[in-house]
């Protein structure tokens, strides 16, 4: 199956587009706006970028619990009705922003995301292949937690782990990750890797369907800014 | 290719490697050995041009690789000419995909785009891991990076590669595959390695599979010399192994004890031994195994009465017993000032309590160790035992071949037959059969 409409766009060009809905979004204050941005997110996510609708679901509750608790403060704090308007626009500025990372999140391979940054953006290869490197060793870290707690677990001969042992075992964590961190940078210096010129193998495109895309959002966002409420 | 003068890594508590002088010259393989904290890695991590950037230490003398000096240029510059695989296969691999971590170097090397992908396949079939290309390297197991490490450690066809313990976290099929990739390299590769698993990586050859030149560091990093392999290991094996060194199994420990050639022994008419040969060196413990009448006892005897004149502990310990009490089985032979040492061997064995007793009413375990202890008070130079284990539990074996054990490391070489193949492989350094005649 051919990847999500979304997935087969530049990353660059996503994260782009993630961040200048995230800065309209600061200039909108009414409710209508808002929340018309929000359900063309959430469309964008479903349709463009495939996400499984629970998943989706799933992933909006620390957003709607975050907006939920700006709406309350505001409807608390500032005199009724607009504090509560103004709370429930700004919850949902929370919520757009939100659901716009979690499609760059889904769309964006990470290795893409990077190569593209590089090419597109000029970030620097070192920072890029660095934070790629990282990625890699983040995925490593609940393993190597089991395996820590584990350890501790039975050194306690205990049926589970004081916050102390548990702070023991942060620390055995702390340290490794830096010791492993220590020998990415090695390894990472050891493959030729400056901010000098480099060539880049499988190069991430950077096309009319991209182009296609910023024109289409421009024009949504657009046209939500300026139809009256 | 690669050249010191004078080379020195001195790190900020005082340790340190070298100096070391010599040259290395392309396509030689090399091997570094030395007691942990020699300051192998130290050294090798010098010759990838870690020092002092990423591994603080200051570097006196002079080093150049192909015209590069790796302290002056550092790890990246150094890495156009050198390539390094550490012993962590997680840390030493960066990215998620093998195809990228393989590309990587030859994109920093500004490799020409449509170059790139026959060079990563290539490199990678050389490895043995054509097929990983596409995989995500999170899904491979510790052998499997390691290649994928060592393929981007290769790609860019450097002239040196440094291997600091390649196999340091990986199974013997691991090991295999990592010991074929490396000697499949092109020619002109010169390879540094540092490897305590000898015997896995000499594999089949022994000696002869391991690199032909070693440069042996004692334990504060001085070179003790740096020559042929099997020269440097028979001049510093025995000092090199009691600093904990892994020597390789046919390094001797200690010095021959005896040694026995052509030895033709029979039973009547029949030959027994055909042309037998045998060296018991200081240090090891070698069981000899075989069938019943295969000639384990005869083969016994007959070093019995070889000179040095070894301590012998026969089958049946009753067959030995010459005094009245425990204590007195002991202290025969020995001279009027050895009454501590007979002490001590009682308490060792554990028969303080029984030093009274008379020998025959001892259990059939503690006739052993008696027999046993009574042998290693003389103190002789080599130690034959027939089938010490035979007819005693789990507990009482135990015990007597540890005692026979703590000899060897003490220094003496024991020879034992026995039946037993788990106790043997488990104990001793040396597992020979004697079939035939002779022993394999």
């Amino acid at each position: 199956m051919r990847p999500a409409y979304l997935a087969r766009r530049n990353p660059t060009v996503l994260l782009g587009l993630v961040l200048a809905t995230s800065v309209v979004t600061l200039f909108l204050h009414d409710v209508p706006r808002l929340g018309a941005l929000y359900a063309l997110l959430l469309l964008a996510a479903l349709a463009g970028a495939r996400f499984p609708p629970r998943r989706l679901a799933l992933a909006q509750i620390p957003f709607v619990l975050f907006a939920a608790g700006i709406v309350v403060v505001n409807a608390l704090t500032r005199p009724a009705p607009e504090g509560l308007i103004i709370g429930v626009a700004l919850g949902l500025r929370a919520l757009a922003i939100g659901t716009a990372s979690l499609i760059l999140a889904r769309a964006a391979e990470p290795r893409a995301l990077m190569v593209s940054l590089v090419q597109h953006a000029r970030l620097s290869p070192r920072i890029a292949y660095a934070l790629m490197a990282g990625h890699r060793m983040l995925e490593h870290l609940p393993g190597r937690w089991r395996t820590i707690t584990r350890a501790h677990l039975v050194r306690s001969g205990r049926e589970r782990l004081s916050p102390r042992q548990l702070g023991r075992c942060a620390f055995a964590l702390l340290v490794g990750s830096l010791r492993s961190g220590e020998r990415l940078a090695f390894a990472l210096e050891s493959r030729g890797l400056t901010d000098g010129p480099r060539t880049v193998w499988r190069p991430v495109p950077l096309g009319r369907g991209d182009a296609l895309l910023v024109a289409v959002c421009a024009l949504v966002v657009a046209a939500v800014v300026a139809v009256p409420a | 290719m690669i050249r010191a003068e004078q080379l020195e890594i001195v790190l900020p508590g005082g340790g340190g490697v070298g100096p070391w002088s010599g040259s290395i010259g392309p396509g030689e393989h090399v091997l570094v050995l030395g007691p942990s904290g020699a300051g192998k890695s130290t050294l090798l991590r010098a010759l990838a041009g870690a020092v002092p950037q990423h591994v603080h230490g200051r570097v006196e003398g002079a080093l150049s690789i192909d015209g590069i000096d790796p302290i002056r240029a550092g790890v990246a510059a150094t890495s156009d000419r050198v390539g390094f695989v550490g012993q962590d296969p997680v840390a030493g691999v960066c990215l998620s995909r093998v195809a990228d971590e393989v590309a990587l170097p030859l994109e920093n090397r500004r490799w020409r785009p449509e170059d790139i992908g026959p060079r990563v396949a290539e490199v990678l079939a050389q490895v043995g891991a054509a097929h990983l290309q596409e995989r995500e390297t999170a899904e491979l197991s510790g052998g499997e990076l390691q290649r994928v490490a060592l393929a981007a450690a290769l790609a860019a066809r450097p002239a040196v590669l440094l291997l600091d313990e390649p196999t340091a976290m990986l199974d013997a099929s691991g090991v295999a595959a990592v010991r074929r990739a490396v000697q499949g390299l092109p020619a002109e590769v010169a390879v540094i390695l540092v490897e305590h698993r000898l015997d896995d990586w000499a594999g089949e050859r022994g000696l002869a599979g391991l690199p032909p030149r070693t440069i042996a560091l004692d334990e504060r990093g001085r070179v003790l010399e740096d020559g042929p392999t099997a020269a440097v290991l028979a001049r510093h094996g025995p000092r090199l192994a009691a600093q904990g060194c892994w020597l390789p199994r046919e390094v001797p420990l200690g010095p021959a004890r005896m040694t026995v050639r052509d030895l033709h022994v029979s039973r009547g008419v029949r030959p027994v031994l055909r042309g037998l040969e045998l060296d018991l060196h200081g240090g090891e413990m070698v069981a000899i195994m075989g069938a019943n009448g295969a000639g384990k006892s005869t083969l016994l005897e007959s070093l019995a009465s070889r000179s040095p004149r070894p301590g012998l502990v026969l089958q049946n310990p009753e067959d030995q017993f010459v005094a009245a009490t425990v204590r007195a089985e002991l202290a025969e032979g020995l001279p009027a000032g050895a009454a501590d040492r007979v002490e001590a061997m009682l308490a060792r064995i554990g028969l303080a309590e029984h030093a009274e007793a008379s020998p025959y009413r001892l259990s059939g375990g503690q006739k052993r160790l008696l027999s046993i202890g009574a042998m290693l008070l003389h103190g002789r130079e080599v130690l034959l035992a027939d089938e010490p284990g035979y007819g005693l539990d789990r507990a009482a074996a135990v015990r007597t071949l540890r005692l026979l054990r703590d000899a060897a490391d003490e220094g003496a070489a024991v020879l034992l037959t026995s039946h037993d193949a788990q106790a043997a492989h488990r104990w001793a350094d040396r597992v020979l059969r004697l079939e035939d005649g002779v022993l394999r």
